[in-house]
């Protein structure tokens, strides 16, 4: 007989955790087992920390938001519902909001990189290797962002990887908000066509 | 705003790049508009997807103990009491007609930080913690007594005020202990762990409590199974005996 028992489940590539493990970890976590959040950190908190920092830069602050995250994951494990998504999308949706929070809310910080400009927030090419998933997927991102303008690859890549608010990418990019709004919308719905996401 | 226009912010707000006041206006919306709220879910995955593109990096090793040694005084909310037939008390009109979208994870979020918030009393408690972490060696011990295979969470009331959990790890012959609450001693005194079995008590350590109560340490020595774990008043710099009645005392299996 054949088997397929675990193909759909399975370790796509070395060091990813697959879809059902993250699930029952976080299952596990809204029960107060600290073992399973030791294992939900271990293999959750690159992606955390690596899209953190994207966003902030500076490691300590990082660092201190991969906590914020990490806490609330805890706290919060027990709403987790995954008929409504998957571990990952739960916990990278709360570590970019939790990112986004930080950068608006050190306007210090905010000056740094206006003059930094643009070409600093398309995803780093050259970084991304460590594993044959992390690539793919890197890849496969990098392919869909060629199909959209060139202003709304802009505006969204400042909005996700730079953490500005639509005001603030319109005031970048020159353009009027209302302009940033619908490239934002536009780019992001060509996205999700070229990324074949469904809900 | 027309409802053109809110359904134009679809992609800011997936993105996160709408500020406070226009996020929780276009969640208004979002409750009401059923089209929009599905394009925003599928936008708001396809945001994930950009952060999954993203090169991880692993953060350092004292991160995971910071966050580790703080489980144990962190509290879990309640789960959703999605079926209780008081449901519909449970608020105004208008937070049930939210409530239904934002049970989706993307943006339980904000709500549910401003209740952790308010839970767990802000950051105080954190940071109070994780303060005494940068002694990363013990930080360390501690996750790893935490997070071994047989690590057994045991808690315990303070006499006069507090509480205590002991954290236990038999495969490590290691323990720590984290308390809350806990009076401040006047300069003078110390609080001394001891473990504790039939041949009597050894000392496992002092310490000292802070204005705001809260303190967590990985016990001195070696601990045996059977042992209790206590911890008495003594005079400055401990003793090698206890002199006092204990204020707490957890056994362990």
């Amino acid at each position: 007989m054949l088997e397929t028992v675990t193909a759909d489940n399975d370790v796509t590539a070395e060091g990813q955790a697959p879809a059902a493990r993250l699930q029952d970890l976080l299952e596990r976590v809204a029960q107060a087992d600290q073992r399973a959040f030791s294992e939900l950190y271990d293999a959750l908190s690159p992606r955390v920390f690596g899209l953190i920092k994207r966003l902030l830069r500076d490691h300590a602050q990082s660092e201190e938001v991969t906590q914020e995250v990490f806490l609330e994951i805890w706290q919060t494990a027990t709403r987790f519902d995954p008929n409504k998504g998957g571990a990952t999308t739960w916990i990278l949706t709360m570590a970019h909001r939790r990112a986004v929070d930080r950068v608006r809310s050190s306007q210090s910080s905010r000056d740094r990189d206006t003059r930094i400009g643009i070409r600093d927030y398309k995803v780093d090419y050259d970084h991304v290797s460590e594993t044959i998933e992390v690539r793919l997927e890197h890849e496969r991102v990098e392919k869909a962002m060629t199909r959209l303008t060139e202003l709304q690859r802009q505006a969204v890549s400042l909005a996700y990887y730079g953490g500005y608010s639509h005001s603030e990418v319109a005031q970048m990019l020159s353009v009027p908000i209302g302009t940033v709004k619908t490239r934002l919308r536009d780019g992001m719905i060509r996205l999700r066509d070229e990324l074949g996401v469904t809900s | 705003m027309t409802r053109k226009d809110d359904a134009s912010l679809s992609g800011a707000y997936a993105l996160n790049a709408l500020d406070a006041e226009e996020a929780k206006a276009f969640e208004a919306h979002l409750a009401e508009n059923e089209e929009t709220r599905n394009e925003v879910t599928e936008l708001a995955d396809t945001a994930v997807l950009l952060g999954l593109a993203v090169a991880p990096e692993t953060p350092p090793a004292s991160l995971k103990a910071s966050i580790m040694a703080q489980l144990a005084t962190t509290p879990q909310l309640d789960r959703e009491p999605v079926t209780s037939p008081d449901a519909r008390f449970a608020g105004r009109a208008e937070t049930a007609a939210q409530a239904r979208w934002f049970q989706r994870p993307v943006n339980a979020i904000i709500g549910i930080a401003a209740a952790v918030a308010l839970i767990i009393g802000g950051g105080v408690a954190v940071n109070a913690i994780s303060t005494n972490v940068t002694q990363s060696a013990e930080a360390n011990q501690l996750a790893a007594i935490q997070a071994a295979s047989d690590s057994q969470s045991l808690k315990g009331s303070v006499a006069g005020g507090g509480k205590a959990t002991l954290v236990y790890a038999p495969s490590l012959k290691a323990s720590a202990l984290i308390v809350e609450g806990m009076n401040a001693l006047p300069a003078d005194k110390v609080y001394e762990l001891w473990y504790i079995n039939e041949a009597g008590a050894r000392p496992a350590g002092t310490f000292t409590i802070g204005p705001d109560g809260k303190m967590w340490q990985v016990l001195e020595g070696t601990m045996t199974p059977g042992d209790a774990v206590g911890v008495t008043v003594e005079p400055h710099g401990g003793s090698t005996a206890p002199t006092t009645d204990p204020v707490l005392v957890i056994a362990s299996a």
